[in-house]
This record gives C-alpha cells, structure tokens and sequence, in this order.
C-alpha cells in the first residue's frame, strides 16, 4: 500500500526538482548577465539626463532636485543654477501618444517660457508620429509660456497632442517651483 | 473612481489591445471563427487575466523590488501566469465541461496569449497599484473580448461568401481584422486626462 | 519507446526554416511581434535577430537538456527556459542597444510567448541533437525576420516615404499614412499571405501537372 501512494508522491517531487533545476540554473545565468549589464544601463540612464539637462540649460553649473509636492506622485523636477543664480526648471512630463507614454524634458526659464524641449523616450509611429521629435516641429514651443497658438504636425494629431498636454502640465508644474524658489 | 474608469475606457477602446497595438492576435486569429467559442474564450481570459494582474503586481511589489530582483520579472510573471492556466484549466473541467472540451487546445494556449503577459508587465511600467492594476487586466481582457466577439461576428456571417481561393482562410481574416482595426481608430481621438 | 533520432541534413533544415515552413508566411505564427514591430524596417530587423538570438539560445539549450526533461512538465520546462534568454537579450539590448531597446518597448518580453520558439522547441530541439537544433533555430529566426523585414519594408515605403529611415523620395511623395498603423499592417500582411497561399497552390499545381 505505501508503495503505491509514494511513487506519485516520487514522480511529483522529481517533476518538481527537475523544474527547480532548470528555474536555478536560468536565475543563476540571469544573475551573472545582470551584473554585467546593470552599471551600463545605469551609466546609459545617468549620461542621458546630463546631456538632456545641458541642452536645456547650457550656462546652468548645477542642478538640483526640486520636490513641489510628494515625491511618488508628483513626475520629477530639477532647479538649474548657474553659480547660484536661478537659470530655471526642468521638469518630466510623461504625456501618453498613440504608441504609449513619452517621456519628455522640458526646460523653463524664470520667465516661464519654453527654453527646449529633450525627447527621453517615445513610441510613436516612425515618419510619422516621430516627426514631432524634430525640432522644426518642437522649437515652435521655444519661447513661449503660452501653447494655444502651437500647430500640430500633419497626420500626427495624436503625438502632437501629447507633446501639448506635456508642455502645459510641466509649464504648470513649473510655475509652482518657481513660485516656491523665489519665497 | 473617475480615474478607474479612465483606465477602463482607455484598455477597451482607445488602447484596445488587438486592434490598435496588435497584442494578443495569434488566439484573435485562431479561435474566432465561431461566436460561441469566441465568446467562451473571451470569458476564459478575462477571467485570467484579472487574477493575473492582481497576482503578478503582488509578486513584484513584494518580491521583485524587495529583493532587487527585477531583472527576473519575466520569468517570474510567465511562472504565475502558466500556473494559473492550469488551475484555470482544472477549475473549468470540473465546473463547466462543456466550455472545457470546446475551448480545447486553446485553452492551455492563454499561457503564450501575448495579452495576459502584456498587461501584466504594462501594469507594472504604468506605475499602477493593486486595485488599478487589476480593473486594468481585466478590462484590457474585456478589450480583448470585445474585439474577438466582434470579429467572430463578422467571420460566421462572412463563411458562405465567395472568396478567391488565394485569400481563403488567414489572408480574409486578417482583411477583415484591418477594417475592424480601422473603425477602432476613431478612439485614439478621445483624449482622456490620464 | 526509444525514438530513432536521425539526423537531417543541416542545409534543408536551413532552408526549410527560411522558406518552406517560414514561420509568418506558412506556419502562420507569431502574429503579435510580427504586426506590431514591423511598422519601420530598423523595428522589424531589431526584432527578428533578437528573436533570432532567443530561438537559437532556447533550441540549443532544450536539445542538450532533451533527454532529462520529463515529458509531463516540458512546456513548463521550455517557458522557464525561453523566458530566461528573453530576459538576457532584454538586458543586453537595454544596456547597449537603447535606442532599439525603447523603440521595440514591452515586445522584446513578449518574446517569451511568440509561438515560434516555443512551437520549434516541441517540434523540433525536443527530438533532435543540438547542432541540427541550434540550425533550425538560425533557419527559422532567418525566415522569421526576413518576413518581418519584407513587411516591414512595404509598410514603412508606403507609409512613410522611407527606407530604415532613410528619405527615398522627394516633399512631393505623399505617404499612405496607415500603412505604418495597425490597419495597415493587418492589411498588408493579409495581402502577403494571399500572395504566399497562390502562389504554393500554383507550384502544387505544376507537380501534380508534371506527374
């Protein structure tokens, strides 16, 4: 009788170890490629933000966190300074497109007006979508604090919305770092 | 509430996970030929995937992040997800046979249904929590749904039709599947504060 | 019930990945990546070698281990695997691969279930040694991204003028904005294996003309 009930009990457990295995051994190759891979893609991220800050912000010397309301809810900020002088805001927006969410960077000055806009990452339609990535597209925003006026590109209607939504939630965003910096 | 509900509108319609990005199609392809077994599958998956993305945000919340092992989020989601087909799977047998036996082999195919990983992973990129995360598996399931019952519709009532031999079969559907993708456009117009 | 393992000449199991039993065309699998990704030739190649690399790593691995995988968790078995070499590809092209890594989003871990790699490994890394398997791998992955690539080429000429993002023609092209849509690529594709499906009927024809 205890035959026959441990020799299903013997196949579930060598089914069960076989798979372990296989599920260790995978974990452990995993393990050894992320090690690799994770300062790069780290280095990859931190490289990214300081040439997409600079392009914003050429004069500022440094930049700072700047937190207006909770830090998980609220998308993130940075206050640029050139030797102590405010320069500005960069401010994360993270509008949704056609293809997905885009991440953007958009810097403002003390003035509240556009100085550039850095495409972090979208997913939009290629020749299409994308060409709001142009900056014969996006320099239309450069110098403004208001985006009624702003066309979209043709055929593109859903990312050049996006980007607007985008501008206008950071522009607002913006306004309230600045309001807190000058206090 | 109001932002759930956006959730939902923008997983059914505007987002729809067959007909504007294209996830989900080999079962859209395979099981729609029929309304009833459409409509049976369509149960199956929302049904999955509700407990799918409610499990594998848990999974992640808890495990993943804690222990820093996010490199391992696939492996581990795909785990969860081919565990709960099976149970899915069993429950079915013993609770409705019927649908099991019509359900067939693709009843064990909802483990490489793009949809479910792909809801799971996008709950986890879109930052959502538990409750979020799980109405957004499950009406992304019901987008599905939606779009396999719709398209089900229009396979039966176009079976009779004269079709040249070369398109017969896969080239229709996907014909078909192109205009039904094309009505589902006019929703990317709706722009939702998300 | 020892199963007498033959081993089949590596060049047609090349080339019946590529074309005979091409997995788009033919087979018909692997739906979502291939009308998702194809929407740009730069998409369509990123995901068919990363596809590529995935399928051969998984048959290889599958065939070595064949013989102590117990039949009744194989596709449990295979998944664990597959989606252990998504995940090394996924971290590979993310670390230097970016731009591609962003552009492909959550379709290089959709990988794990294209149909594909895991039909190839039940059909044929299950029941084959690990060279003839590692080959169909190579030969399948080919026919894989070559039908991407040829999907892709024709959506994104007619829908955006461009060649892998180079301009082909003049401002006075207007491009058929939704061939590069989900529309367009259902349309398209639809048309493709039209043209596949006529085509294999025409050559049977000639056979059976011939005997």
């Amino acid at each position: 009788m205890t035959e026959q009930i441990t020799a299903p009990r013997r196949e579930t457990l060598h089914l069960g170890l076989v798979l372990g295995g296989i599920a260790f051994f995978v974990a452990l190759m995993l393990s050894v490629v992320n090690s690799v891979t994770a300062p790069i893609i780290e280095q990859n991220t931190k490289e990214q933000e300081v040439i997409a800050f600079s392009a914003l912000f050429p004069d500022a010397t440094d930049f700072k966190e700047a937190s207006p309301g909770e830090p998980d809810l609220t998308p993130s900020a940075s206050t640029a300074y050139q030797d102590g002088v405010l320069l500005g805001v960069v401010v994360t927006a993270t509008p949704r497109g056609y293809g997905g969410e885009m991440e953007l960077l958009i810097g403002f000055d003390t003035g509240l007006r556009v100085t550039g806009i850095q495409f972090i990452s979208t997913s939009e339609s290629p020749g299409i979508g994308t060409k709001v990535q142009e900056e014969s597209y996006w320099g239309q925003y450069i110098g403004q604090s208001e985006f009624d006026g702003v066309d979209a590109v043709t055929g593109a209607t859903v990312s050049s919305k996006a980007v607007k939504s985008g501008v206008t939630a950071a522009s607002e965003l913006a306004m309230a770092i600045l309001a807190q910096e000058v206090q | 509430m109001s932002e759930l509900f956006l959730i939902a509108i923008n997983a059914v319609l505007i987002e729809n996970y067959v007909l504007v990005r294209t996830i989900g199609c080999c079962p859209f392809l395979g099981v729609s030929k029929r309304t009833e077994t459409a409509v049976g599958m369509g149960m199956a998956v929302i049904f999955t995937m509700t407990l799918s993305s409610g499990i594998t945000w848990a999974v992640n919340k808890y495990i993943l992040v804690q222990f820093e092992l996010e490199y391992m989020r696939t492996v581990a989601f795909i785990l969860v997800i081919a565990t709960l087909v099976q149970f899915v799977e069993m429950a079915l047998k013993k609770i409705m046979p019927a649908l099991y036996s019509a359900l067939g082999i693709y009843l064990p195919l909802i483990t490489t249904n793009c949809a479910v990983l792909g809801a799971a992973l996008d709950g986890v990129t879109k930052n959502y929590n538990f409750i979020e995360s799980v109405v957004f598996g499950m009406t992304a399931a019901v987008g599905f749904a939606l779009a396999i019952v719709l398209f089900s519709g229009v396979r039966e009532r176009t079976a009779g039709n004269d079709i040249p031999a070369a398109f017969r079969g896969f080239p229709f559907a996907l014909i078909s599947a192109s205009l039904l993708a094309l009505a589902f456009t006019g929703f990317s117009g709706l722009s939702l504060p998300l | 019930m020892m199963e007498q393992e033959t081993t089949p000449k590596l060049s047609s199991v090349l080339l019946n990945g590529i074309v005979f039993e091409n997995p788009v065309f033919v087979q018909l699998l692997g739906m979502c990546p291939t009308l998702a990704t194809s929407s740009s030739v730069k998409n369509a190649l990123g995901m068919g070698l990363s596809a590529t690399a995935v399928l051969i790593c998984s048959n290889i691995a599958i065939s070595a281990l064949r013989k102590l995988i117990p039949d009744k968790v194989r596709i449990a078995a295979y998944i664990i695997v597959i989606a252990g070499f998504v995940t090394a590809v996924d971290l590979l092209l993310q670390a230097f691969f970016e731009e591609l890594s962003k552009s492909l989003g959550v379709f290089i871990p959709l990988i794990v279930v294209n149909c594909i790699i895991l039909a190839r490994a039940e059909a044929f890394a299950s029941k084959n040694g690990v060279l003839p398997s590692a080959v169909d791998g190579l030969g399948m992955g080919l026919g894989f991204t070559l039908a991407l690539l040829l999907l892709g080429s024709i959506r994104e000429i007619l829908g955006s003028g461009s060649w892998f993002g180079i301009q082909l023609f003049g401002d006075s092209f207007k491009p058929m904005l939704t061939m590069a849509t989900t529309t367009g690529g259902f349309l398209v594709l639809g048309f493709l294996i039209a043209g596949v499906q006529a085509l294999s009927a025409r050559l049977r024809k000639g056979e059976k003309a011939h005997e």
